[in-house]
């Protein structure tokens, strides 16, 4: 009767297990506001949140007052918000296409988000009518509806040529959406416009607002509501889609609805900081690594290392070269590259 | 729990996979199904289990056109071992096997005792308790496939379907899995390669080009004129002296 209790038993932590996860959703933009190349003492960030919250009154310096509240604490909550939200994305799209290089950078989806908001922002077609995020997600369901179409006609699929398949029309799609982008910009923008967009483009957190904060988090929290409630769903698909109908999976929906919660939640990340790369890639693998494959520990896992991920990214590009903030899509390329070129190496290993 | 394919017919591109086949699964039997490849064995599995439409004809399961019922209805009553199902996932056997859970759960309500229950009856019937904990690549073919059915019993379904379960798998892994899917008492359908493991069922069916050639109790079905017809073979009968049962030996015809 051991081996009995063996499978009977299945670790199942209380709540009361979990106690550190808010914390670390309070600690980590907390962190975050506090350092950088002017570090400010924690009990000044503090004391910055009272004044602001509820008058508290206590004596900060103005100008720490206007860094902590405008400046770093919107832009490490938009990092935290932005991190989760592409972490979540990359994981739904590598469950949902059975494909370890899935990701919505690599995919195209984040060009294509780019193409949708330049087009809103420069050239100014449904500028009256439409924010820059709405363009964002008209492009990105377009790049992703180009890239499987041609990954499908390639004969791509949970194959090992079939995953290369997706990621070769990724690239593609990734290169035509960026050359359209670039065309839409040598066109419509002025000089000043050009400077100010290119850098947008390499992922930036510089000049992010209260606004964007709301939109980050109402997206985050759609992104992880949708896999949330889908977990058992993505755990079905764990031998194939095939495999997560006989499992009473209703297949085309949950993909129509995870796909296009994911990538609302890419293009309005896109919308507020431009594409910044490998963090849908690398954090849901590093999760894995963590917490193994079952979704209902994988998706807050995910959402919860890309949150420091990016929060972490934007110190560093903020302090990495003095003087100067860096963008920081360098910082996560940085770590993403190689990391990718591991997990391109595993993959072909273990197929 | 009956499951009837009504004159049903599939068409992909213009080829036809399947074409006017009807049959009826009655409770508590093994049906085979035999034929050569691409006679549409598997289409006729994913026909049944739901996974695809027929273009012309029914599915019909407990006297409701099988298009009327949910996903997840469907997978309540019947569960699918499709060949070559695989994963590079890092997961242990129990969990694997407690995917087959999927269609009484949701968002609303959770994971429970007895649902714990089920995966472990379901891994004790077939032998895998022990292994439970291990990880999935570590598994042999043989255990795998055991691992499927085990998941696919985890479902509690009333009729099981079995997409050439045998394939791949070393002779010894081939009779253990005919013998477990003999004494599980579920209403199963079963495609075999092998016409002598075939014998065993209660009866076949045999596919050639989409259409069902022939439908009965094994020594009816596969005389010498199926033989010729389908599989392009004639067969002298043996008697194994151990147990007096007849076996097949396949010859070309030339």
């Amino acid at each position: 009767m051991t081996t009995d209790a063996g499978v009977m038993v299945r670790p199942r932590p209380g709540l009361a297990a979990w106690w550190w996860v808010p914390l670390l959703i309070l600690a980590a933009p907390l962190a975050g506001t506090a350092m950088g190349e002017t570090p400010i003492a924690l009990g000044t960030v503090l004391r910055a949140f009272a004044n602001q919250l509820w008058d508290a009154g206590y004596a900060v310096d103005p100008i720490d007052q206007g860094i902590v509240w405008s400046y770093r604490l919107p832009r490490a909550l938009v990092a935290g918000a932005c991190g989760a939200g592409l972490a979540i994305s990359g994981l739904v799209l590598q469950t949902l296409l059975r494909n370890a290089l899935a990701d919505p950078y690599l995919l195209g989806i984040s060009a294509g988000a780019s193409t949708g908001a330049v087009v809103v922002a420069v050239a100014g077609i449904g500028g009256a009518f439409l924010p820059m995020s709405a363009g964002a997600l008209l492009g990105a369901m377009a790049a992703f509806g180009m890239v499987t179409g041609l990954a499908r006609l390639a004969g791509g699929g949970p194959t090992a040529r079939g995953a290369a398949q997706i990621v070769l029309a990724g690239i593609a799609g990734s290169q035509l959406f960026n050359a359209l982008t670039s065309f839409i910009i040598a066109r419509s923008a002025s000089a000043e416009q050009a400077r100010g967009i290119m850098f947008w483009l390499l992922g930036n957190l510089s000049g992010v607002r209260w606004d964007d904060v709301v939109l980050a988090v109402a997206a985050v929290t759609t992104a992880l509501g949708a896999a949330f409630w889908h977990v058992r769903s993505l755990d079905a698909f764990t031998f194939g889609s095939e495999s997560a109908a006989s499992l009473g999976v209703p297949v085309r929906r949950v993909q129509a609805v995870l796909i296009l919660a994911t990538a609302a939640a890419t293009a309005a990340m896109v919308s507020i900081t431009g594409a910044i790369g490998f963090v849908g890639l690398v954090v849901p693998h590093a999760a894995r690594l963590l917490v193994g494959s079952r979704h209902a520990r994988l998706v807050p896992a995910s959402a919860l290392i890309g949150m420091v991920f990016l929060i972490a990214a934007d110190v560093i590009a903020r302090m990495l070269v003095p003087g100067q903030t860096l963008p920081i899509g360098v910082v996560t390329a940085l770590v993403g590259a190689p990391a990718f070129a591991v997990i391109l190496i595993r993959a072909r290993s273990a197929a | 729990m009956i499951l009837e394919a009504r004159h049903v017919r599939r068409r992909v591109r213009g080829r036809t996979l399947l074409d006017d086949v009807s049959l009826t699964i009655s409770t508590g039997e093994v049906l085979g199904l035999v034929g050569p490849n691409g006679s549409g064995k598997s289409t006729l599995m994913r026909l049944l289990a739901g996974l695809v439409r027929p273009d012309r004809g029914h599915v019909i399961l407990d006297g409701r056109p099988m298009a009327d019922l949910s996903q997840r209805e469907i997978a309540r009553r019947i569960a699918l071992v499709a060949q070559s199902a695989e994963t590079a996932d890092r997961i242990t056997v129990r969990d694997a096997v407690a995917l087959g859970r999927t269609p009484w759960l949701d968002a609303l309500s959770p994971w429970s005792a007895q649902d714990d229950a089920e995966v472990a009856h379901a891994l004790r019937r077939v032998d895998l308790a022990h292994l439970a904990l291990r990880d999935w690549s570590t598994l042999s073919g043989g255990e795998r496939q055991r691992a499927h059915i085990a998941r696919a019993l985890a479902q509690t379904p009333q009729i099981l379907l079995l997409d050439e379960p045998t394939n791949h798998l070393d002779i010894r892994h081939q009779l253990s899995v005919l013998d477990l899917v003999g004494g599980l008492g579920v209403s199963t359908v079963i495609a075999l390669h092998d016409l002598n493991h075939a014998m065993r069922c209660d009866r076949l069916a045999v596919l050639q080009d989409g259409r069902l050639q022939a439908l009965g109790p094994p020594a009816e079905v596969l005389n010498p004129a199926i033989l010729a017809q389908v599989f392009g073979v004639r067969a002298s009968a043996l008697i194994d002296p151990q147990d007096g049962s007849r076996i097949m030996r396949f010859h070309p015809i030339d």
